[in-house]
């Protein structure tokens, strides 16, 4: 599940920033200073996967989507709070 | 014009900058910053912030008190009634500072592409006033749009943890819930737009 995520998250940031290399990708590290991603780039990633997830992050909870690891758990919340 | 008591300089990210001003933290938070682009770009931005700051209070850029707040945004360890805002888009550095209120700006490049799907960030109002504009001119009229939004959730303190579909946008003016905003087109170099937000009180 959460490694299902994870590969979401990351093929969505390489839509997002094609450029980017993701192998190396610190999980804490800040996405934005990692691959400049600005406040218009974040929210395109959020939309993105709000879309492949089937999932709604509401705007409160956008910093969880900062780093890797962050994106990854609240996601993993989200989906199996859809579960039960 | 600039509203009074709104001082707004521009700057470019790849002119030389007194590096010399900022603090360990700030250094600290440059090392962590991995893309060479965004290093300069925030370099630039702390740079301008603490010469636009030293202005208003007085003091030498490098005793300006800033520390990290929360969001990672900038903020003054010391009581003060002045508000201020810093965006970077490509080479271009805005920070606005007020000591009449709350303030926001945004610059984004003009030709901005992919923007959020409309649905996401636009009222249903402002959604048809917007395809009701020419294809040629409405791309640069949606980059308008999202940085008058933008600027008043930074002038709320906010940044994007607030509906940007909440702030309503008519004109020159915008409201966010109890709240009305002035919003002026800043003078920037050809190639990006930029919008300051002004509470009208």
């Amino acid at each position: 599940m959460t490694e299902d995520i994870r590969s979401h998250v990351l093929a969505a940031l390489g839509e997002i920033a094609p450029e980017a290399d993701t192998t190396t990708l610190d999980p804490e590290a800040d996405l934005a200073d990692e691959y400049d991603l600005d406040s218009m780039d974040l929210y395109n990633l959020v939309v993105a996967l709000e879309a492949r997830l089937g999932v709604e992050v509401l705007e409160r909870d956008y910093p969880h989507l900062r780093t890797l690891a962050g994106a990854v758990a609240h996601l993993d919340g989200l989906r199996a709070g859809h579960r039960t | 014009m600039t509203p009074s008591g709104v001082r707004v300089t521009v700057h470019r990210a790849s002119a030389p900058h007194d590096t010399s001003v900022l603090s360990p933290d700030e250094w600290r938070r440059v090392a962590r910053i991995r893309s060479a682009a965004a290093r300069g770009r925030y370099v630039a931005g702390r740079t301008c912030l603490r010469s636009a700051l030293a202005d208003a209070l007085g003091c030498e850029p490098r005793a300006v008190p800033l520390r990290l707040g929360q969001g990672g945004r900038p903020e003054l360890t010391i009581p003060s009634t002045l508000s201020f805002s810093v965006s970077h888009s490509d080479d271009v550095v805005v920070v606005a500072v007020s000591a009449t209120g709350p303030v926001g700006v945004d610059v984004e490049r003009a030709d901005r592409s992919p923007l959020p799907p409309a649905a996401a960030w636009l009222t249903d109002s402002e959604r048809r006033t917007l395809e009701r504009l020419l294809e040629s001119v409405r791309d640069r009229a949606l980059v308008r749009r999202w940085t008058a939004k933008e600027a008043v959730t930074k002038a709320l303190g906010a940044g994007l943890t607030v509906p940007l579909a909440s702030v309503r946008v008519a004109g020159a003016r915008a409201e966010s819930p109890c709240r009305t905003w002035r919003l002026t087109d800043l003078d920037v170099p050809t190639g990006v737009v930029a919008t300051l937000a002004t509470e009208v009180r």
